[in-house]
């Protein structure tokens, strides 16, 4: 059997009867949460983790077919909320958590009494009358870009020439030690992301869900945020002032209070 | 005494300002939304753009690509708020004019004493030679590795086993063949499991003789028996030629192993067949060198002519066993070099088997006992078909002395054959030896004193049936007796 807690190395803290379940985005982990969960910790009960692969996760739990789509990850929520044995939460999603978690409230809404989204976007890729914000050839650069930085790992030249099995060990993690991911993991997370098409799973959302969208942010325009609020039932839209696409972390005042506002009512 | 520093002085020697405008790698500063506050000269130089049109008028994604914007976004400004520090990370910058150039950033983040992003002081490196060298080195390692794969794939496709060693006569590489012929693990080259399949007899051999050539020469060359999958043992010949540096110092052994065991069985068989034949011949012409002499001795005397008629004959029988063994002799070789040509002619089997082996039937030792339709016609070189029955009867005489009877018989078989059999009702062949008596040199008794014979004749017959496009076969049951048999096709 799994430890489904090491796996994702998930972490429990604060105090309360509900539960509010952080979920990270793209490209880190965890760590992201650390400005606005101290805001919550004495109200709810935290939990936080790390998708495998991200973070401080268990690296040889990675499957290639099992994370070859967004579902495979929302099985992980799932098996996190069957292991706690967790009911009535509300979970926090950014970026592409946020899909992640309408998934796995679609297929377990019992679970779910609301969710929060920041910076979500059900399709990246613009398509037809869509406009996601990317062209193909877009994140054909991005892949070079990550092609070209392997986070936390030997920098530039080592990984493509050295081939894999001369990786650097995570010890010998360099500089930019938070938000490390394998390399080739990543590089599978960012295509099953920035393909990914759920636009057809916005409807069977029965949570309700609030979705906080900052204005100037490239990955989630926010033609994205009036798309997904148009097509979902019982969503509330907020636009914030915060810009880029990490408001939890670019402006984690405003986050909170736009969260304590919605959970209020 | 030295005069003491003034450090003041010296100080305002050094400006840092031109310093920093004038550095080998660009700095800007920005704000944590991106917008530059500060530039020097060298990144503007790289970027082709006027100071005034960037300060306080882009931000840091406007100078990257939109991709290189997603990876700011995802990874490099979680990372910023993170750490207070961010290294080497790699962006292109886009220039003025829209062309690109590759970049290292290392960046410094400023914070409020609450721990608030302020701003990040960013130092720029352009890479474009390192990327440059980088793909370089990628290209040259794909080059490398395609002409490894080429040499791997052609090392294990060919039949021998292959292998390589160091200048100190290690082991470094072995093909496929050689991994599955001995059995290795994969990517281990244990040479224990490799020695302990050499014969013991030729162990010791190969080792000195390896030793000494690493030591001394060029080229190595050892023929040593391996044991098989089975158990059995096979002849090899192991060589190596070394690979020299340019100081003519050995830097690699490039070996193979190339199985010779039909080349020295063949060999080995030869040389007992010279044997044999030398010994076959000895005898007949010792016989007839015995007559002679006599003859000689007693040529003038009157009682001695009285000898003469039987020793006459004592030498016209040694000459008949010495040219029918040339006739052997020849036939093989001629036969080696495919040149046996037929002479074909419509003919009655039962005929054949009636007018053959007249030796036989005038002795009255043996009955022939004479089995087939007299209707029978056969297209075949009628005198080579005959030659093959003297062979399969004589084979009877020889083989199974103790029966009388000896039985020819032709019938006609499926597909438009004719079958033609010799039986005798002799010991029979042991099933071991059945499958080895139309090889050339085989001989069914080795022990060579009781029967004599080259070990050709059947290898004729079976060379003359072949050439006739008929089989040829042998059935036997110890204690019961043997059939030799062929087909011919009726036209």
């Amino acid at each position: 059997m799994t430890d489904i807690l090491k796996r994702n190395n998930v972490k429990i803290y604060g105090h309360g009867d509900k539960v509010m379940v952080f979920a990270h985005g793209y490209g880190c982990d965890q760590h992201v949460w650390i400005d606005i969960a101290s805001s919550f910790e004495n109200d709810y009960k935290l939990v936080a983790f790390d998708y495998v692969g991200a973070g401080e996760s268990d690296l040889t739990a990675y499957s290639k077919e099992r994370y070859s789509t967004l579902d495979g990850y929302a099985q992980d929520i799932l098996e996190i909320y069957e292991t706690l044995n967790l009911k009535d939460t509300i979970l926090v999603g950014h970026s592409v958590s946020s899909m992640i978690g309408l998934l796995a409230a679609v297929k377990s809404p019992e679970l779910f009494s609301k969710l929060i989204f920041l910076g979500p976007s059900p399709r990246y890729l613009n398509d037809g009358d869509y406009y996601g914000g990317f062209e193909r050839n877009d994140l054909e650069d991005l892949f070079d870009m990550m092609d070209n930085n392997y986070l936390g790992w030997s920098s530039a030249l080592a990984p493509s020439i050295m081939g894999n099995q001369e990786r650097p060990e995570l010890g010998e993690r360099l500089t930019n030690s938070f938000c490390a991911t394998d390399p080739e993991i990543a590089k599978q997370f960012a295509r099953v992301t920035f393909l990914s098409d759920n636009r057809k799973d916005l409807v069977k959302l029965t949570v309700p869900s609030l979705t906080l969208q900052c204005t100037n942010d490239i990955i989630a325009p926010i033609q994205v945020g009036q798309y997904m609020h148009e097509n979902m039932q019982n969503n509330t839209l907020v636009i914030m002032d915060a810009s880029g696409h990490c408001p939890h972390m670019s402006a984690p005042g405003e986050t909170i209070n736009a969260m304590k506002a919605y959970l209020a009512c | 005494m030295e005069r003491p520093i003034d450090k003041a002085f010296l100080d305002s020697l050094i400006d840092a300002e031109m310093l920093y405008e004038n550095a080998p790698c660009g700095y800007f500063s920005f704000t944590p939304k991106g917008l530059v506050i500060k530039v020097n000269q060298t990144l503007l130089d790289w970027l082709g753009y006027g100071r005034e049109e960037v300060v306080y008028n882009i931000t840091f994604t406007d100078l990257i690509s939109k991709g290189g914007r997603i990876y700011y976004e995802m990874f490099y400004f979680p990372l910023l708020q993170l750490q207070s520090a961010v290294n080497e990370i790699n962006f292109d910058f886009i220039r003025k004019d829209g062309s690109r150039f590759p970049a290292l950033i290392n960046s410094n983040v400023i914070r409020s004493e609450r721990g608030e992003l302020l701003a990040v002081n960013a130092t720029v490196y352009n890479i474009t030679d390192r990327k440059k060298y980088e793909q370089e080195l990628l290209e040259a390692k794909k080059m490398a590795d395609a002409e490894r794969n080429r040499f791997e794939s052609l090392s294990d496709f060919i039949p021998e086993l292959v292998w390589t060693a160091g200048a100190d006569g290690t082991l470094n590489y072995v093909n496929k063949r050689f991994v599955h012929f001995f059995n290795l693990g994969v990517g281990q080259i244990d040479l224990l499991a490799v020695v302990k399949r050499i014969h013991r007899k030729d162990r010791f051999h190969l080792m000195k003789n390896w030793l000494s050539t690493i030591r001394t020469e060029h080229e190595f060359k050892s023929q040593i028996r391996f044991q098989d999958a089975v158990g059995t043992f096979q002849w090899y010949m192991v060589r190596a030629v070394a690979l020299l540096d340019e100081e003519g110092n050995v830097c690699k052994w490039m070996g193979s192993c190339s199985d010779i065991n039909e080349h020295v069985t063949a060999i080995e068989k030869l040389d007992e067949f010279i044997s044999v034949a030398s010994h076959e011949l000895k005898t007949p012409i010792t016989s007839l060198k015995g007559a002679l002499q006599l003859m000689n001795k007693f040529k003038d005397s009157a009682s001695g002519l009285q000898l003469m008629p039987k020793l006459i004959e004592q030498s016209n029988r040694s000459v008949e066993k010495i040219s029918n063994l040339v006739a052997d002799l020849l036939n093989t070789g001629n036969l080696k070099e495919g040149q046996m040509h037929l002479q074909k002619t419509r003919f009655k089997v039962l005929q054949l088997l009636q007018d053959t082996c007249p030796h036989v039937s005038d002795e009255g030792a043996y009955e022939l006992v004479i089995d087939a339709n007299p209707d029978l016609e056969v297209i075949a070189d009628e005198h080579r078909i005959d030659q093959i029955l003297v062979n399969f009867v004589n084979n009877a005489i020889k083989y199974a002395s103790n029966s009388r009877k000896i039985f020819l018989s032709a019938e006609r078989v499926a597909e438009a054959a004719v079958k033609i059999s010799v039986k005798d009702m002799g010991k029979g062949i042991a099933a071991e030896k059945l499958p080895y008596v139309f090889e050339r040199y085989y001989r069914i008794d080795n022990s060579g004193h009781n029967y004599s014979g080259l070990g050709l004749g059947l290898y004729i017959c079976a060379e003359i049936v072949r050439k006739h496009g008929g089989k040829i076969g042998v059935d036997s049951e110890p204690g019961v007796g043997t059939i030799f048999w062929f087909t011919l096709p009726m036209a």
